[in-house]
């Protein structure tokens, strides 16, 4: 397994590398190196496999990437880029879905009445391939397109591939901001020292208090949900709906703190999701890096919304089907993302359908005058959250069950309203819980959108400034030290 | 362009000074925070109930035990050992037990977190009446519910059957020497999940290694070893293993235990665990503890027990401070009229 954040000797290796990186600033080439040399100590820390697979995948696309970038005739290039994008994807395909399509074709065959044993392999979990096959694939795809050259120095496309704060939970760079950053001189007078503290203390804040809390105490409802009652089933659901937020946004801003550090800036990949008053907005600020992804690479090839409204249609459902299927090889995973993907239509419809009769609400509320239009307007955004946060939080059980059936008897159960709804509460610490996670992580997520950007602590006085990091330590070491046990991060299983 | 690079790095300098300035800011703030954590905790004002049992190595249990009950001014004192699973770790205060009976006596919680009645026999028998020859034993047992039993962990125990934790599930533990014992509790931690993979801790004997290398193909939760020290990461929330199956034979265990403990004069009492959760979904229909002998056993689980109230327990399955505290005192009460017949 490779080394995590919140691993003790995660930081050591992290401190004494900064050390070195830092001490050869002058010299790109080295210090590109000894940064490769950290992406591999920390990547292949306890299994050589993960180091053979991604370095196999460096070699494999650093000459495709030339070779795309060579001035060959069209059709050759394409045929290039199409026989990169195939090993890739059946390098993916081989380590996280091989034996989820076995079973399930062997169980149609077993419909069909041929009684065959599914052939299942003992592979090992590659952590990082779906992020790093997207990543590798976006790159081959922009050389082609000349949108970018290709990286001529292999040690700078190896840390392309395996920088190691993005390698297990992303963000999924795009190749044209993430490489000039790679191969620009990195200084320490530059660094963003500020910043990558306060990303990295809301980071482990995040994860450490609110996830790791809500992880403790829900876990046992998705083994045994018929033990529970509807209105704990759904405050649980709800608690889950933040605990994901939290440990993947937890992620990603500590990745990204760890990485300016080290002088390189990675993309935000959360922009308060859960304030988005609609399901397109939702998928604008909710894993930026994948959606946009998904957009540039598999939603505008297919068409996007050039080919009429019913090509459309299939266009959302094809890539949100897949983009549940990335998560992970399950059922639950395919039905996440075509929920969303139905979610997402109907919005544009309904959006559509209202703009076509002229009765669209935004515009309707503009002609109003004074405080009504105010008032109006905050009402209807108010709606909109709450009727998209209630979409997001039904999708999120499916996702989160381990089965489709136990998926069900949770929707059931949580959805049941039966005569002890919000009358009984079994459970008291699940609402205080609740209370305290959507306290702080709304709290973070309000202050941000309302001052429109994300560092809302660096342009402080040096003494809130002081007080809050006080506080952030505090509750991290207290909640490391307390029952609260450290789970992996959600999204390093994907 | 260069003066706007120029007053880039500026602010980037200011707020790196000002970063700085914040977090000594912080470390001044925190420092006398945990001074005064460490005041409390060495005045035992801190001792929640996770401190009064919460160390699940037996081996640390045996030497902690060993060094409280061989200090001198504790040597004229009735030496009392309370043992069960994770509700003994909680539910019930050493300190304030000893302090019912104006510190006559001296009282360990060898409270296992997950333990079944079985090991905890088994603790009882081989290490706790001949290692510290205790003048009374306070054995909390659990009632054998079987909530989070499906056929999923059951197929998870079934393919476990041949290791030591299928010994240990099938109540085979004679022939498990006090380091096995003490090597697969943990592994009973492990909670079997079913996407996470399990971690062998890297300190067990090579030979043990092998023989629990089945478990390396499993999901659970496992452990995480790092720096010298083992956390599970999991809570033991699935101390259920006594299934219903094996009712019998806990039974006659059970009986060989009390027995040991009446052959060898060593007071001992034997108390129900009350749980809300049972209250709320068992309402406690199992005949188990009617089946037991009924003396020296005091039996807690009914719905108009007092127990059977929420605000007692910060989980629905463990007491709280309060909850504890009430406990406690019955114990207490139960035990003086033990002593006193």
């Amino acid at each position: 397994m490779p080394l995590n954040f919140t691993d003790f000797s995660f930081l050591i290796i992290l401190f004494i590398g900064l050390i070195i990186y830092w001490s050869f600033s002058k010299f790109i080439k080295t210090q590109n190196t000894i940064l490769l040399g950290l992406c591999y100590f920390i990547y292949g820390f306890g299994s050589l496999w993960l180091l053979i697979i991604i370095f196999s995948s460096t070699i494999f696309n650093y000459f495709s990437g030339i070779l795309l970038g060579k001035k060959f005739n069209q059709k050759k290039k394409k045929r290039i880029l199409v026989l990169s994008i195939l090993i890739n994807l059946s390098n993916l395909v081989f380590f996280k879905y091989f034996n989820f399509f076995s079973e399930n074709i062997t169980y149609l065959l077993n419909i069909f009445g041929l009684n065959i044993d599914p052939f299942i392999l003992n592979i090992i979990v590659i952590i990082g391939i779906s992020f790093y096959t997207l990543q590798v694939i976006a790159y081959n795809i922009d050389v082609y397109r000349e949108i970018i050259n290709p990286i001529k120095r292999f040690i700078d496309f190896a840390v392309f591939l395996a920088y190691f704060p993005k390698l297990a939970s992303g963000p999924i760079e795009h190749p044209k901001n993430f490489i000039p950053e790679i191969e620009k001189r990195k200084k320490l007078s530059n660094c963003d020292f500020s910043g990558a503290i306060q990303l990295i203390l809301f980071g482990y804040f995040s994860k450490v208090v609110i996830a790791d809390l809500i992880s403790y105490h829900i876990g046992d409802f998705y083994l045994n949900p018929s033990a529970y009652n509807s209105t704990d089933a759904l405050l649980i659901t709800f608690l889950y709906t933040i605990q994901i937020y939290a440990d993947f946004a937890a992620y990603s801003n500590i990745a990204r703190g760890i990485s300016k550090l080290f002088g390189i800036n990675l993309m935000i990949n959360f922009n308060q999701p859960y304030l988005s008053t609609n399901i397109r907005a939702f998928w604008r600020t909710w894993h930026i890096s994948l959606t946009e992804w998904l957009r540039d690479y598999l939603y505008i090839p297919l068409g996007g919304d050039r080919k009429g409204s019913k090509r459309l249609q299939l266009n959302i459902l094809i890539v949100f089907t897949l983009s549940g299927l990335w998560h992970g090889a399950g059922l639950t995973y395919i039905i996440f993302g075509l929920v969303h993907g139905f979610f997402l239509i109907i919005y544009r419809f309904n959006h559509n359908a209202l703009n076509k009769w002229n009765k669209n609400p935004i515009k309707l509320i503009e002609n109003l005058d004074g405080y009504k239009k105010k008032l109006f307007y905050s009402c209807y955004k108010f709606l909109g959250f709450f009727i998209t946060f209630q979409f997001i939080n039904f999708a999120l059980i499916i996702f989160r069950s381990s089965d489709l059936n136990t998926a069900f008897i949770i929707i059931k159960k949580a959805y049941s309203f039966d005569s002890s709804f919000l009358v009984h509460i079994n459970h008291n610490f699940l609402l205080y819980i609740l209370l305290f996670s959507y306290f702080f992580i709304f709290l973070i997520d309000l202050i941000q959108y309302k001052l429109k950007r994300q560092d809302i602590i660096t342009n402080l006085h040096w003494i809130p400034q002081g007080i809050i990091y006080a506080f952030l330590i505090f509750m991290i070491i207290i909640f490391t030290n307390s029952f609260v046990k450290y789970t992996p991060f959600i999204y390093a299983g994907f | 362009m260069e003066s706007s690079l120029y007053n880039k790095s500026r602010k980037i300098r200011k707020e790196k000074y000002k970063t700085l300035k914040a977090l000594v800011l912080a470390v001044i703030i925190l420092i006398p925070i945990e001074g005064v954590f460490r005041i409390l905790e060495e005045n035992e004002l801190l001792d929640e109930p996770y401190l009064w049992g919460s160390r699940n190595i037996i081996p640390y249990k045996i030497n902690d035990c060993i060094d409280l009950f061989s200090q001198p001014e504790h040597s004229d004192k009735l030496k009392v050992i309370a043992i069960g699973d994770s509700f003994c770790v909680t539910g019930f205060n050493p300190y304030f037990f000893d302090d019912y009976f104006n510190q006559s006596t001296i009282t360990y919680n060898f409270g296992i977190m997950g333990t079944a009645a079985r090991a905890q026999s088994f603790l009882i028998e081989k290490v706790l009446i001949p290692r510290f020859a205790p003048d009374a034993v306070i054995w909390m047992i659990n009632s054998p519910f079987d909530f989070v039993h499906n056929e999923e962990t059951i197929a998870d125990d079934n393919s476990i059957l041949d290791t030591p934790m299928g010994r240990y599930y099938n109540g085979d533990l004679n022939d498990m020497s006090l380091e096995e014992l003490s090597e697969t509790l943990f592994l009973k931690f492990s909670r079997l999940y079913k996407y996470r993979k399990m971690f062998i801790p890297k300190q067990f004997s090579p030979e043990l290694k092998a023989e629990i290398k089945e478990f390396e193909k499993m999901y659970s939760r496992g452990f995480r070893y790092s720096f010298g020290f083992i956390n599970n990461t999991a809570p033991p929330f699935r101390m259920l293993i006594w299934e219903k199956e094996f009712d019998s034979l806990a039974g006659n265990q059970f009986e060989n235990t009390i027995n040991i403990c009446e052959d060898k004069q060593i007071i001992h009492l034997v108390v129900s665990i009350p749980q809300y959760f049972a209250c709320i979904y068992y309402y406690y229909t199992d005949q188990f503890f009617q089946q037991l002998p009924q003396k020296n056993f005091f039996n807690l689980n009914n719905l108009n027990s007092t127990f059977c109230n929420n605000l007692l327990y910060f989980d629905n399955l463990h007491l709280n401070v309060f909850g504890a505290q009430l406990y406690t005192t019955l114990v207490a009460e139960k035990f003086e009229e033990c002593v006193s017949t």
